[in-house]
């Protein structure tokens, strides 16, 4: 294996870039250590602050009960992406032949098509158009090694392609299985998922799901006004006779904070392979450093009365 | 033959040294003859009216989790998490650099309390863990792909991530066991004429010097060998998330560990050290202990969670590892005299690494069934947790 480390600059000083790029990373290292073990919730962009450049935080409200099934998202969001073909599949889940997202597929419909318990001719199909949640506490950005995973200037959860390493910790740490890495022979091994259209957002474009969705379904805004939209189309569902019909992800579940792309849910959100309380991994990360270094305190201890025990006596 | 799987190299020279293996999430092209012969297509599993869907959820392919409630919600038994990317190397890595930061720490507590009396525990447990320090980075390499990709870990120090917190703790440890190796080699017995040096090292500045050295490394040795516990249970995977034990569990593993390599690499290169090897004992049971403790305090967490590990198909792993840790105990234990004491010796340390092998492994590949398995992915986010 041929190792290379494209640190240097060709021309100058290597002692001098070596020495620059120490000092940068105990700079980092310094600046950093505040956050080892960091509150409930890590820290989020906020539209007040004046320091960061958030304008509004933009999100999705996906609506199922207007949902028609129609996979325009999908391919919109594969055409506007420049998304790979998962392949010709059949799953024989009813119109369902992607099973859930990747990294290769951001947009995931999926069917479930019931039937009545009493025979009636009652049944039902639920759809829903699955994609990343962009929580505002999101664990996958808290476990990135290497600061790829960053909130971006829309308040929302994006990937920098050039930074990720693939190390494959996101991956285990989103507890709603969204983020995949890429590892075919053509792919770049790096973690994928939806950046909520973040170049067609800094254009003033709508995301191209968004864009497509034929019955509105899928709609693009503020998070603060979508909430206060969702709450309404709750209601009025709620007065129509629907009583089943709720949000999810409007507010915060347990100790998981809100997501800025939320869900109106017509069944059991397991249904729809969601998480009815999805875990924060790293809420008592502290706890568990404490409860590791404790252990190996003790045993050193253990270890050193031992030696200096048994040399006294013999 | 497959065109696809052939792919041009020309095209992506971007990335010469990079891996390519399936990903264990990828939904493939089901088996028709599988579809087929499913018992619910051919009529043999009554289906619960309350769970009556047109399209049948894929029942009876989660090992793990035969008596899942057949009337949960659930999507076509597709399970909402993905399954972890890391495979043996990360198992081998938790595994040696356990030993790695428990070696050290068991080394320089040994030469602070008699410098003379323990050389051989001393200069053993300093190499042992400079040997299995070096190991480490071709473990991580080999799993991110490329070397490039561990280089990239260290362009950014983000204490709040376990792992970069880690590959931080395992650079800066090496090059403190680095240092320590050098320090054994200035003391080493044949230094003929060096009685100078070793007399400098030990005056005042050089002792100072050494006090600076131990009070850095061995927190770094102890931080390594459990901020792997943290990784783990820092996820959503059923089998790992947001258990406190686990580190706890690996931080005792590589004090258990590194008290049986040194033990053994003392029996190989020397054949009188009997007081060592008492002391070495007491620790690997003290470590044993904790370990216990913490596995079972793991498993009452965990609950039903933890059935990759008490059901599943790490079941037999998991029953090894506890086996052997337990047999090697006894065995460390037993008096024998004369010639057997040595090769028992020796055995009960191999017993007791295998074990120890055995639980990172089972830890591992357990987070990917249970990872995959539906109803536990599910049991993972309910409320209560």
């Amino acid at each position: 294996m041929k190792l290379s480390l494209p640190i240097f600059r060709a021309g100058e000083n290597r002692a001098k870039q070596l020495g620059a790029a120490l000092f940068e990373t105990a700079r980092n290292a310094v600046e950093n250590l505040p956050n080892a073990f960091p509150p409930r919730r890590t820290e989020v962009p906020q539209p007040n602050d004046p320091n960061s450049d958030v304008g509004r935080i933009m999100g999705f409200f996906t609506d199922t009960t207007l949902c028609i099934g129609c996979k325009a998202c999908e391919v919109a969001c594969k055409q506007w992406n420049q998304l790979p073909s998962d392949g010709f599949n059949f799953t024989g889940n009813s119109y369902d032949n992607t099973g859930h997202l990747s990294a290769t597929t951001w947009r995931h419909v999926a069917f479930k098509e019931k039937l009545a318990d009493d025979g009636s001719s009652s049944n039902r199909w639920l759809m829903l158009s699955d994609v990343c949640k962009h929580c505002e506490s999101a664990p996958c950005e808290h476990s990135c090694p290497t600061g790829a995973i960053v909130y971006n200037n829309f308040g929302d959860v994006y990937v920098q392609n050039d930074i990720c390493n693939g190390c494959g910790y996101c991956i285990s740490a989103c507890p709603f299985g969204v983020l995949g890495r890429a590892d075919h022979p053509h792919d770049d091994g790096h973690a994928h998922k939806c950046t909520l259209c973040m170049d067609r957002q800094e254009e003033d474009l709508t995301p191209a799901c968004a864009k497509s969705c034929p019955t509105s379904s899928i709609q693009f805004g503020a998070v603060e006004d979508l909430r206060v939209k969702a709450r309404e189309r709750v209601e009025e569902l709620h007065g129509r006779g629907n009583s089943q019909a709720y949000l999810y992800g409007c507010d915060s579940v347990g100790d998981y904070g809100p997501l800025n792309s939320f869900f109106l849910l017509d069944d059991h959100p397991n249904e729809y392979n969601l998480p009815v309380a999805p875990p924060q991994p790293f809420r008592g990360q502290g706890k568990r450093y404490g409860a590791a270094l404790f252990t190996g305190v003790a045993l050193a201890a253990f270890t050193f009365l031992s030696f200096h025990g048994a040399k006294r006596r013999g | 033959m497959d065109k696809s799987s052939n792919p041009p190299s020309d095209d992506f020279s971007w990335s010469p040294n990079l891996r390519h293996r399936p990903d264990p999430n990828r939904v493939t092209r089901r088996d028709p003859a599988q579809m087929l012969d499913s018992p619910e297509r051919s009529g043999n599993v009554p289906v619960s009216p309350a769970n009556r869907t047109l399209t049948r959820p894929r029942e009876g392919q989660s090992p793990a989790s035969p008596q899942a409630p057949q009337t949960e919600p659930s999507y076509y038994d597709i399970s909402m998490l993905k399954a972890p990317l890391w495979k043996w190397e990360i198992a081998a890595y938790f595994f040696v650099g356990g030993i790695s930061g428990g070696a050290y720490t068991i080394a320089r507590l040994a030469e602070r309390a008699d410098k003379e009396k323990y050389r051989d525990v001393t200069r053993l447990g300093t190499y042992l863990s400079f040997a299995s320090s070096l190991a480490c980075p071709p473990l991580l390499i080999h799993d991110l792909g490329d070397p490039r990709r561990f280089h990239h870990m260290l362009r950014v120090f983000k204490p709040a991530s376990p792992m970069s917190l880690g590959t931080w703790t395992l650079v800066a440890h090496s090059g403190a066991v680095a240092a320590g190796v050098i320090r054994e080699w200035l003391r080493r017995p044949h230094a003929a004429g060096r009685e100078k040096e070793i007399r400098r090292i030990e005056s005042m500045p050089g002792k100072a010097l050494l006090a600076v050295h131990d009070a850095a490394g061995v927190p770094l040795a102890l931080l390594l060998a459990g901020y792997t516990g943290v990784l783990l249970s820092c996820t959503a995977n059923p089998l790992w998330c947001k258990n406190p034990w686990i580190a706890p569990l690996f931080m005792a593993g590589g004090f258990s560990n590194a008290a049986g390599a040194i033990s053994l690499a003392l029996d190989c290169t020397s054949k009188d050290n009997d007081h060592a090897h008492r002391i070495l004992e007491n620790v690997r049971t003290a470590a044993g202990v904790a370990e216990a403790t913490s596995l079972a305090g793991y498993f009452k967490h965990a609950g039903p969670k933890a059935r990759a590990l008490t059901h599943g198909s790490m079941r037999k792993t998991m029953r090894f590892s506890i086996g052997a840790l337990i047999a090697s105990e006894i065995l460390g234990r037993l008096s024998f005299a004369g010639k057997a004491k040595r090769p028992v010796r020796m055995l009960s340390s191999i017993l007791g690494l295998a074990g120890g092998f055995a639980l990172r492994w089972a830890f591992v590949y357990g987070g990917h069934e249970a990872a995959k398995d539906p109803h536990t992915a599910r049991l993972s986010s309910r409320p209560s947790h």
